[in-house]
């Protein structure tokens, strides 16, 4: 549903909370270079030792520190299973926590209707 | 180790520690046996996830961030020197490997114990920390 790399609708998801849009910024970045890591097979011990410590930076950013009650779950599946499905399933978490249920849904929507456009 | 005389008696740092030594396990035991397959890496990403994620890391952010960071760079560093040629890294490895002190008296100072306790809590991991680890892999040679 949404497209990858998406700095635009971290924008939008985000609707001026700094924060938030800075926590799906760096998230998504590790996301990437993590599933990307896997997907290599590499064994090398610096890489992951950088994603074990990057991981700590998400998940001490301000908006995850006040919001690791409700997204504590999704980050962990998206994390273990490493599939885009489920760093979505994060994204619309945070989206109807940021504009409630049927806004939120709304915006997914116009934003997956902009992505199949371009 | 007993957590519970780290933290001056707090059973949420107590349990803190306890996923923290669950996570840091997981990242040695892929370094050390070179587990880089998908279910090892992803299962110690979400134990990583669940330790930034606790109450009491969540509580104390701010202080406990830079005691995890300092602790595990020093801890890269005692990976990447652990085999290498020159005995003089290899024995700063051997210091290294127990970074987590830095953690240990972080928690302790949060905790309230204080000087005593944070020195108390020091002896007591450095102590336990190398006989374990001698009994199991012997002296640096």
């Amino acid at each position: 549903m949404i497209p990858e790399s998406p700095g635009h609708c971290h924008l939008r998801v985000a609707a001026g909370d700094e924060d938030c849009f800075l926590f799906l910024q760096v998230f998504e970045k590790w996301f990437r270079v993590a599933s990307k890591f896997v997907e290599s097979k590499s064994t090398d011990a610096k890489e992951f030792i950088a994603l074990a410590a990057n991981l700590n930076f998400v998940l001490s950013t301000p908006y995850y520190s006040r919001n690791a009650q409700a997204l504590y779950l999704l980050v962990s599946q998206a994390v273990l299973s490493l599939e885009q499905a489920k760093f979505d399933a994060l994204v619309m978490a945070i989206v109807i926590l940021r504009h409630g249920l049927s806004p939120g849904l709304r915006i997914l929507n116009d934003i997956d209707q902009t992505s199949k456009k371009e | 180790m007993p957590s519970l005389d780290f933290t001056n008696g707090n059973k949420l740092a107590a349990h803190w520690l306890t996923v923290w030594g669950q996570y840091s396990r997981a990242c040695d035991n892929i370094v050390d046996d070179g587990l880089f397959d998908r279910e090892h890496l992803t299962q110690c990403f979400a134990l990583g996830v669940q330790t930034y994620s606790h109450p009491f890391y969540q509580q104390h952010r701010q202080a406990l961030q830079m005691a995890a960071l300092v602790t595990t760079s020093l801890w890269a560093k005692s990976c990447e020197w652990e085999r290498c040629p020159e005995l003089w890294k290899r024995q700063w490895a051997d210091t290294l490997r127990h970074s987590d002190v830095v953690l240990v008296n972080a928690i302790n100072l949060i905790c309230g114990g204080g000087w005593e306790g944070m020195s108390a809590a020091t002896g007591t991991f450095l102590s336990a920390g190398f006989i374990q680890h001698l009994d199991k892999y012997g002296a640096v040679k």
